[in-house]
Formats: C-alpha cells, sequence, structure tokens
C-alpha cells in the first residue's frame, strides 16, 4: 500500500522505473481479469493494455486515501464493459470459433477443453453478474470490497453473487460439467 | 424459512467464510430440504470447477507494448504542449501587434483633430446660415482662414486658401445687388475666376489687379486667386447698390485681418 503510493508519486515525478514497476505488481491480476472476463487471451491483453495506459493518463487523479489496487480494478471494470460492448469482440469471438473447427487449438486456455468450456460458461453471464463472480472467485475480494469497487450496497453484492452462482451453475449443468 | 438467510449461508460455505454456528444452522435447512440440498450440492461443485482454470501469465509483450504507448503519448502531449505554448506566443504577438495597431490609429486620429481645430477651422466654424455644402466643393486639405456673418445683406462671406489658391466665398441670400471689389499687387495675386455654386450668371469684371463680382440674386460663388508672392496683401470690399457695406484686407500669408 505504501509501496505504491511512494510508486505512484515516482511516477508522477516521470522517475524512470516507477510506473513500469506498477505495471510489474498489477498486469498478471489484470490479465487474469481479462481472461475471466472475456475468457480469450487477445482480449485479455486489450484490456490489460487499455487499463494501464488509461491508469497512467489519470495517475494524477489518484486519491490516495483509497488502495491502489482498487482504483485500478475500478478502470479494469469499467474497461472491461466497454470492451465487453464493442462490435469487434464479437466479431473476433465469431472467427475464433470457425477458426477452432480446423486447426488445432494453439491459444493456453484452449488446449483444455474444460478450460474453455468454463470460459464459454462465463462468457454467457451477463456481465454485471460476471463481474461479481470474477471478483469474489478470483480476485478473492471481500464483499465490502467488491461492493466499494462496484458502487452498491454490500446486501446487492451478496444477492448479486447468489443470483450469479445460480446462473452459472444453471449453464454448466446444460454443458454437462456439473452433474 | 428465510430465503435471504439461507443464500447468506449459501455464500459463506461457498466461499468458505462460514463459521462453525453458521455451518450447523445451514446443515440443518439442508436436512429439511432436499431440493435446497441437491441444489447447494450443484453450486458447491460449480465454485469449484471455477477452480480448474489456470492462473495466467500475461505475455512479455503486453508491458512493452503499455510503455511504448505512454511514450507516444507523452511525446503527443509534450508536442500538444509545445503547439499550445507557440498558439500562446503566437496569439499574444497578434494580441499586441492588434493593440499597437489601434493604439497608432488613435494617435492618426487624435494628431488629426488636433490638425484640423488650429489648421482647418472650416469643419468647426462651418455655419449653418445657408453655407453648408459650399466648403464640401474645395479640395479636402483646403483650410479656412477667415470668415464673417454679413448681417447687413443677410450674406457670408469667407476666405480659404489651399497651397497657392486663395477661395473668397460669397453666400448670398436675398435679392437685391451688391458687388464684391478685389484689389490686390497683380505681381503677387493672379484673379482666375469665379466657380458658381449656386448663381445667376454673375458679372465679373477684371483690369490689372482689380477685380469686381456682381451678384443680383441669391448665389453662392467662389472667386478663385492663385498666390504668386508670398506675403501679398488684398483689399476686399463689398458694396449693395447705395453704399459701401464692408471692407477687409488681410495679408495671404497671414490670418489677420485688417479692416
Amino acid at each position: 500500500m505504501e509501496e505504491d503510493l511512494e510508486l505512484v508519486k515516482r511516477s508522477l515525478r516521470n522517475e524512470p522505473g516507477a510506473f513500469e514497476r506498477l505495471i510489474d505488481k498489477y498486469q498478471k491480476p489484470i490479465y487474469n481479469l481479462g481472461m475471466r472476463m472475456f475468457g480469450n487471451s487477445d482480449d485479455a491483453q486489450d484490456l490489460t493494455q487499455n487499463v494501464f495506459i488509461k491508469s497512467w493518463e489519470r495517475l494524477d487523479t489518484y486519491d490516495a486515501k483509497f488502495k491502489f489496487f482498487s482504483w485500478i480494478y475500478r478502470i479494469a471494470l469499467n474497461e472491461s464493459i466497454n470492451l465487453s460492448n464493442k462490435e469487434k469482440r464479437k466479431e473476433r469471438i465469431e472467427n475464433e470459433a470457425e477458426f477452432e473447427t480446423g486447426i488445432s487449438v494453439v491459444k493456453e486456455f484452449e488446449r483444455n477443453e474444460q478450460s474453455k468450456k468454463i470460459h464459454d460458461t462465463l462468457t454467457e453471464i451477463e456481465i454485471n453478474y460476471r463481474i461479481v463472480i470474477v471478483l469474489r472467485h478470483y480476485m478473492e475480494l471481500s464483499y465490502l470490497e467488491i461492493a466499494e469497487l462496484i458502487e452498491v450496497p454490500e446486501k446487492t453484492v451478496k444477492s448479486r453473487l447468489f443470483s450469479a452462482r445460480q446462473l452459472l451453475k444453471e449453464s454448466l449443468l446444460k454443458k454437462g460439467l456439473v452433474q | 424459512m428465510d430465503n435471504k438467510r439461507i443464500q447468506d449461508l449459501m455464500n459463506k460455505a461457498i466461499d468458505r467464510i462460514i463459521s462453525e454456528d453458521e455451518k450447523v444452522e445451514l446443515d440443518n435447512y439442508l436436512k429439511t430440504d432436499p431440493e435446497l440440498k441437491i441444489n447447494y450440492v450443484q453450486l458447491i461443485k460449480s465454485a469449484e470447477i471455477l477452480d480448474k482454470l489456470p492462473e495466467y501469465e500475461a505475455s512479455s509483450n503486453i508491458k512493452k507494448n503499455i510503455l511504448n504507448s505512454i511514450e507516444t503519448t507523452n511525446n503527443q502531449a509534450v508536442k500538444v504542449s509545445k503547439e499550445k505554448i507557440m498558439h500562446k506566443k503566437f496569439s499574444f504577438t497578434k494580441r499586441r501587434t492588434v493593440i499597437a495597431l489601434a493604439f497608432g490609429m488613435v494617435v492618426c486620429l487624435f494628431v488629426f483633430v488636433l490638425w484640423n481645430k488650429f489648421y482647418n477651422t472650416s469643419f468647426n466654424n462651418e455655419s449653418v446660415s445657408g453655407y453648408m455644402g459650399m466648403s464640401e466643393s474645395l479640395p479636402f486639405d483646403t483650410r479656412e482662414i477667415y470668415s464673417q456673418e454679413l448681417l447687413g445683406i443677410e450674406s457670408s462671406f469667407r476666405i480659404y486658401r489651399n497651397k497657392d489658391t486663395l477661395y473668397v466665398s460669397m453666400d448670398k441670400k436675398t435679392a437685391g445687388e451688391i458687388s464684391i471689389g478685389y484689389s490686390f499687387d497683380p505681381a503677387g495675386i493672379s484673379f482666375i475666376g469665379v466657380r458658381e455654386i449656386i448663381s445667376t450668371s454673375p458679372s465679373i469684371k477684371t483690369q490689372g489687379g482689380r477685380a469686381s463680382i456682381t451678384l443680383s440674386e441669391p448665389s453662392k460663388i467662389f472667386a478663385l486667386f492663385q498666390i504668386i508672392k508670398p506675403s501679398t496683401e488684398m483689399d476686399i470690399q463689398v458694396r449693395d447698390a447705395e453704399r459701401q457695406v464692408f471692407r477687409y484686407k488681410f495679408n495671404v500669408d497671414k490670418k489677420k485681418i485688417k479692416l
């Protein structure tokens, strides 16, 4: 926390390597957030890049009374919502679907058929439900932290999380991944 | 059965943050409702399936791309900043030029007004008693050197000079004959002629250093003279049918008029 603030200050002073260290620290969780949200490495990469570029552009607006990871996750969530609305992504998914029929899957997650099904199931869930699952299950944020991040009451997080889990379960049942 | 409470307990159980007491409470609900238990088991399995997703390593290209983008953004920001500064400088220079031009124009206008006030009184002394329209027929830089209202014969008499030309005007508003006699040194002044603004054919006589113009109807005329020598004097007499009304004598280089 202290270290993040110091890195932010140094980045604002354009000290070499300071922002790079913030990238080193947060690129993996942001990239994984992207993978959970979109289920493919291209979108996860786009998301990660956009998040850090926007973070850099808005770094002077960062309020030190909040945790840096909350601030950057919020940017990541907004960016995820933006990205999920883009037509480009839909086209890409369609193209990938066609691509996979003739060529062996080369990307990391696609080597595992089960992982792909899980990704597909996650990405089918409406984004507001997907966000709470990803934040709770993969980012391991508390209900309160999720509530602060997506700016809804904690009880809303709990009920949304339960609904999201029900939707996920129904979808996994349909795919035969859960008996 | 409190659905909200059950949901809350199930969430906690899936998230492995349920307390011992809460676990007992949840188990009691599950024992009494087989469907609820099936749902709970399926939810637990679903959550376990999510755990099967591996953790991914971000490609090293991502960091490179981010840093490249930031560098480009910074360069663009510097460029934009420089452009803004240039624009500001240009605006400042432009503003200064406009201010200087405006100031120059004000100074010129002020000088012109002053010059006009002291050397070209025609603009200020223009009489409203029928003289309108006479001075406008003279060259722009003509200055008025004398004006006099001749109340006895309801006329206006004025003298103008433009370089070497002398204009002696008479604006006669009434009927009745008047004659204007001009006496001068023919070596210093030469009579050019009469310019009629409103006239009914004035009678003009010239001889040596003398000229006379007779007006019988309301008229507006200029008698034009060329100044050949500086400091030449001219004597002007205005007479009606019976008497001399006025007489003026003046030096063409001086404003002073001698009676």
